[in-house]
């Protein structure tokens, strides 16, 4: 339900992140319009690397231990941040400073939002294939 | 035998609250405030100077504004998404023990990556002094925030390994829906 793919989307982001920093050439500056990376920028640029990197794995790791009800509110809370942000501010639509292919941010989102999407309409929608991987008597 | 953890009245969820609660301290003060852009929501009045996390307060460029920001409201996403995972398990004491044990591995892995950075970025940027009081805080704040669960953890049962599966997906399905009473027989 919770689906793994996306994750893989995240951490693919955070990996690609981490080499850009140790490139000499074509690294943290090919996502910016104006070249000129200054240190700031690095940081800012290593720290949203690692905090993607965390992100991705609590949401690998929380089918342990949520059962599916949370786990639905959580898509739901999911889908309500991934649809309000874009009316208050998100990094890589700003064309202005970020140097990205508007085309792939757009896809990414909109996968993100409907796996969630897929998430909260199945969840808990599989006691019948749980119980038959388990192999657990009901009492 | 009484601990200090009983005495004050501590439980596990009550312990991933304060973690939660300690590593947010530093943040506060520092990068947190940095993930709003300024707009007709958060005026430029109330909102704090992204640059304000470094010691000599000038005018950051629009790009290291721009990239503060970005960092913030990353940080803020993953943050209350940590929240919102601790409101919403209440009952089950074996998955407050796993959701402990994510915030030990985050909290170390903060402070190794900040250590890092120190080394990373040394010397200072010269124009940019960075509030050595952030780092100091963020160390102590996430220390004692991992003392706290590494407690928790060591002190409450942990589910015995004969009704645990050989795969994450088949014991989350186990604990998650096949079998709820297994969740509050610990709480």
């Amino acid at each position: 339900m919770f689906s793994w793919k996306t994750q893989v989307i995240n951490i693919f982001t955070a990996v690609a992140s981490f080499e850009a920093l140790f490139e000499t050439v074509g690294g943290v500056e090919q996502y910016y319009a104006s070249k000129e990376v200054t240190p700031v920028v690095r940081l800012c640029f290593a720290l949203a690397a690692f905090h993607t990197a965390i992100h991705a794995v609590l949401l690998l790791r929380i089918r342990t231990f949520l059962t599916m009800p949370q786990l639905r509110a959580i898509c739901l809370y999911k889908i309500i941040v991934n649809v309000v942000m874009p009316f208050f501010w998100f990094p890589e639509m700003s064309t202005a400073i970020m140097e990205v292919d508007q085309r792939i941010t757009l896809t990414l989102r909109g996968v993100l939002i409907m796996t969630y999407l897929f998430g909260y309409l199945w969840a808990g929608k599989a006691e019948g294939f749980s119980a038959i991987l388990t192999s657990e008597k009901e009492e | 035998m009484k601990t200090w953890y009983d005495a004050i009245g501590m439980t596990p969820y009550r312990a991933a609250f304060l973690h939660l609660l300690l590593i947010g301290i530093p943040l506060r003060f520092g990068i947190l405030p940095t993930g709003w852009g300024r707009g007709w929501l958060f005026p430029e009045s109330i909102l704090q100077e992204p640059c304000s996390i470094f010691e000599s307060v000038r005018e950051c460029t629009e790009q290291e504004d721009f990239a503060l920001r970005d960092f913030g409201v990353r940080y803020i996403l993953q943050y209350e998404l940590a929240w919102v995972v601790w409101f919403v398990m209440r009952t089950s004491t074996f998955a407050l023990i796993s959701f402990h044990k994510i915030l030990l591995g985050a909290s170390f892995a903060t402070i190794l990556f900040m250590a890092w950075l120190q080394n990373y970025f040394h010397p200072a940027p010269d124009r940019h002094e960075f509030d050595a009081d952030i780092f100091a805080n963020m160390v102590f704040f996430q220390l004692l925030g991992a003392a706290l669960s590494m407690w928790t953890v060591l002190t409450h049962p942990k589910p015995p390994n004969e009704i645990m599966k050989w795969s994450i997906p088949a014991n989350a399905i186990f604990f998650g829906s096949v079998r709820p009473a297994i969740h509050s027989r610990g709480a």
